[in-house]
């Protein structure tokens, strides 16, 4: 057993004793009974709660697993594979679909698109709609052509193919012009201006990243649109001629951007949150998301507003919050929007 | 001479109650089965009150608590006995795990073995008045010598040599690991010894005691 003889004997001793355990006592008894029958209803209780606190969480887990699938239905739908983008030309009230054809002959055309995209078309000028869907795809044929893109969803688009490059935007706005070919850039016609955020020229298998106030090619200024080399309205459909000399609905692609704007407008929104006037805050946040929604702070100009009504204004914040997924659907701040809406 | 007729009788004593088997009472425990309580009370009882008197002397002031919570013990871990060792086995286990607890929150004075004028000895070589009464004396030193020792070593010489939990048990009970519950069982037997050397006179007794088995 152990190499201790004498803790064995003291251990064998201890073992022969046997305590005088007496009955209990009837009073003793029922309590002993009775604490049994306590500790099971205890038991019970706490098995119940414990199946209760399961189900509830085996509810909110399906009930946000179902959410996530409804929700991310209408999402996964975006981009839509069919031709769900509709270009409008202003001043016509005629829309431009896949496949169409656009020849401004004076002036400037403004084609809006259904995602806010606004394109400003010089005259003399055309533009052929090659897609209309999760890619929004146009050919420049002749003339200069502004493109001021909306924000664009995951899995989309926005392409201006021109003979000799693509241009390829990340969301924002750029001027791209046709002329003939000049010393800058020998048997290149396409110059490309970037006038906010990012486009992507690919040209000669070649692709070349650029920032706002780039230009492409690199060696070249942008040069004056030329005189439309084709006045002929292409087949099949629809052909879109646009009035004479309309005037311009956009500023000219010169212009300063309203980049500069948009910060002014959001500093003085943030100013009125830092310096505590969370209404004032609120509203220019809203004002904010109104005037430039495809701007890149519109995003975080909501997330602001929504943050700032759930400190003050639930009902709204549960509003600002569905408005947020329903634009943002995978946006940063959707797990918080998310709970706002769940009450949460 | 007629042949006896013999027949069949039932014992019909209401007194006696149905004796529900082990394994059928531990699966109406578990299924939290309040019919089961008085069954379950008259099983468990004299087994919660043999390891507290044990561990703690008889007619602890605390005995009655320590039933009672070991009892509310038991039903809420009877659901995670799986038959590794006997039911008995098990109700020792936890309420020696209860005991335990107890004396470290409320800080008590230990008091192994320390009523040595209620307990029976037992065993063939204690049978006469004369020797009992020696083997008390005896058993009052050995107490002494314990209570004298670091707590955790006394507690876990005396859970496994005289009261027979195995290492893995004494380990739940003392929540140590296996290797620290060895360890104290190792110096406490070494210390325990050490003492009782010292103590000619005790050592001089056990060991005549043990030559009489």
């Amino acid at each position: 057993m152990n190499e201790r003889p004498l803790a064995r004997a003291a251990a064998r001793l201890l073992r022969r004793e046997k305590p005088r355990i007496m009955p209990p006592s009837e009073n003793a008894r029922a309590r002993g009974i009775e604490a049994v029958r306590a500790a099971l209803r205890a038991e019970k209780r706490r098995r119940m709660r414990m199946r209760v606190g399961i189900a509830a969480f085996a509810a909110a887990v399906a009930a946000v697993v179902i959410f996530g699938v409804v929700r991310r239905r209408p999402t996964q739908a975006l981009p839509p594979p069919a031709p769900s983008v509709v270009a409008y030309v202003d001043g016509t009230g005629a829309s431009v679909v896949s496949g169409g054809h656009i020849v401004a002959n004076g002036g400037t055309s403004t084609i809006r698109l259904s995602t806010g995209t606004r394109l400003t078309l010089d005259a003399p000028g055309e533009l052929n709609v090659v897609e209309q869907g999760a890619s929004q795809i146009y050919s420049l044929e002749n003339g200069a052509l502004r493109a001021d893109v909306a924000k664009l969803a995951p899995g989309q688009r926005f392409v201006v193919r021109t003979v000799d490059a693509e241009i390829e935007v990340h969301g924002t706005s750029f001027r791209v012009t046709l002329v003939k070919e000049d010393a800058c850039a020998p048997g290149v016609r396409t110059r490309v201006q970037v006038l906010e955020g990012v486009v992507t020229v690919r040209a000669k298998g070649l692709d070349d990243r650029l920032f706002a106030g780039d230009a492409w090619p690199r060696a070249c200024a942008i040069a004056a649109p030329l005189p439309s080399t084709s006045a002929t309205v292409a087949a099949p459909v629809p052909t879109i001629a646009l009035p004479k000399a309309k005037p311009a609905t956009l500023a000219p692609a010169t212009s300063p951007s309203v980049l500069a704007e948009q910060n002014d407008a959001f500093a003085s929104a943030v100013e009125a949150k830092k310096s505590g006037n969370v209404s004032l805050a609120i509203d220019r946040f809203g004002a904010f998301e109104r005037k430039y929604p495809s701007s890149a702070l519109a995003e975080t100009a909501a997330v602001e507003r929504m943050r700032l009504l759930a400190a003050t204004d639930p009902p709204r914040a549960k509003e600002a919050a569905q408005s947020y997924l329903l634009r943002y659907p995978t946006g940063t701040a959707r797990v918080q929007a998310q709970k706002l809406v769940d009450g949460l | 001479m007629a042949a006896p007729k013999l027949r069949v009788v039932h014992s019909a004593d209401p007194a006696i109650e149905p004796v529900i088997d082990d394994a059928e009472l531990i699966a109406r425990m578990s299924a939290a089965d309040e019919d089961a309580a008085v069954a379950f009370h008259d099983r468990a009882r004299p087994v919660i009150d043999r390891t507290i008197a044990r561990l703690l002397g008889h007619g602890h002031s605390d005995h009655e608590d320590l039933v009672q919570l070991s009892l509310i013990e038991l039903v809420s871990s009877v659901a995670r006995f799986r038959g590794e060792t006997s039911l008995e086995g098990f109700i020792g286990r936890v309420t020696a795990h209860v005991v335990f607890h107890h004396l470290r929150r409320r800080k008590l004075e230990r008091r192994i073995f320390d009523a040595a004028a209620n307990v029976d000895l037992i065993g063939t070589a204690l049978s006469s008045p004369a020797r009992t009464a020696r083997a008390r004396t005896l058993l009052a030193r050995v107490r002494r010598h314990l209570e004298e020792m670091e707590t955790n070593k006394a507690w876990t010489f005396v859970l496994h040599d005289v009261l027979g939990f195995d290492l893995r048990e004494i380990a739940q009970i003392t929540e140590v690991s296996v290797a620290a519950a060895q360890r104290r069982l190792v110096r406490g037997r070494t210390e325990l010894h050490e003492r009782i050397a010292e103590d000619p006179e005790l050592a001089g007794s056990l060991t005549e005691l043990e030559g009489d088995r």
